[in-house]
């Protein structure tokens, strides 16, 4: 493995601290995520290349919400679907451009996109989960995946 | 000074424009363009800026083909990338090109303000 769990908290603690100016801790007991009911959303960036695979981050609705009303500099309730998907999309964007450069070089980076729904299973085919992180974040779940293709 | 930020992120632009603001570019004229193509339309008819801090990854036209026709057609605008994309493939060919500087994201306000201080002084 080209990359170690540190590096990818290092990238999403970044991203906390300077996107969104809010903590992101280390979630201290993982949870199984069949065990949410909640509304969830998961922004996907696609790699391809030496390294092929996926970097996703998911998140209750809530959260991805509060998170895009920071990044617009509004209150949570005025912040609309569109725009609740575009900052996740970011999001995703910004970490997997970091977890890129990780990498071997010549990897090449998907715009991303963002999906939602309750107790959904986001599947990258031919893959397995290389790394798994959960944090939370103003009492929410963030989960972030590294799905490796092994075609 | 006249600011074009070009991003296909509503919210990365909302960022950059509130950043330039803490990095003490409040009083520049800022212009947003969601693509390359849209950029080059704005051009085309008359804006002017001094510099424009371009993303990298967009539909359409990416950053590096953006500044490429830059270069070309409104050779004193100078363009910067504001990118996701960190690995040195990708600042070599930014350099290469010509580009003013490449930040990764995420930024801060120091470190927008170390990219364009050599730029617009």
């Amino acid at each position: 493995m080209q990359f170690e769990d540190d590096q990818i908290d290092s990238i999403m603690q970044a991203i906390w601290t300077s996107v969104l100016g809010i903590e992101l801790a280390e979630e201290a007991a993982p949870v199984h995520e069949d065990a949410l009911d909640s509304i969830f959303m998961t922004s996907c960036v696609h790699i391809a290349g030496p390294w092929s695979g996926a970097f996703t981050v998911a998140c209750p609705q809530v959260l991805a919400r509060k998170c895009a009303a920071l990044m617009f500099g509004m209150e949570v309730d005025a912040v609309s679907d569109d725009e609740t998907n575009d900052a996740l999309g970011e999001i995703a964007n910004i970490a997997g451009g970091n977890f890129k450069a990780l990498l071997p070089s010549g990897c090449l980076l998907s715009l991303p996109t963002v999906v939602q729904g309750i107790k959904h299973r986001f599947v990258v085919p031919s893959s397995h989960v290389a790394s798994q992180r959960m944090y939370r974040s103003e009492g929410d779940l963030l989960v972030v995946k590294v799905l490796e293709r092994k075609d | 000074m006249k600011i074009m930020i070009v991003d296909d992120s509503k919210a990365m632009r909302m960022i950059i424009v509130r950043t330039l603001r803490q990095a003490g570019y409040g009083d520049h004229t800022l212009v947003e363009a969601a693509s390359g193509p849209e950029a080059i339309g704005k051009l085309s008819k008359g804006e002017d800026p001094d510099v424009i801090l371009c993303d990298w990854n967009m539909p359409e036209m990416t950053g590096l083909d953006l500044l490429k026709r830059v270069k070309v057609e409104w050779p004193k605008t100078k363009l910067g990338f504001v990118t996701s994309e960190s690995s040195d493939k990708f600042r070599s060919a930014a350099a290469q090109e010509g580009a003013a500087f490449f930040l990764c994201k995420p930024f801060t306000p120091e470190g927008l303000k170390a990219a364009l201080s050599p730029v617009l002084g």
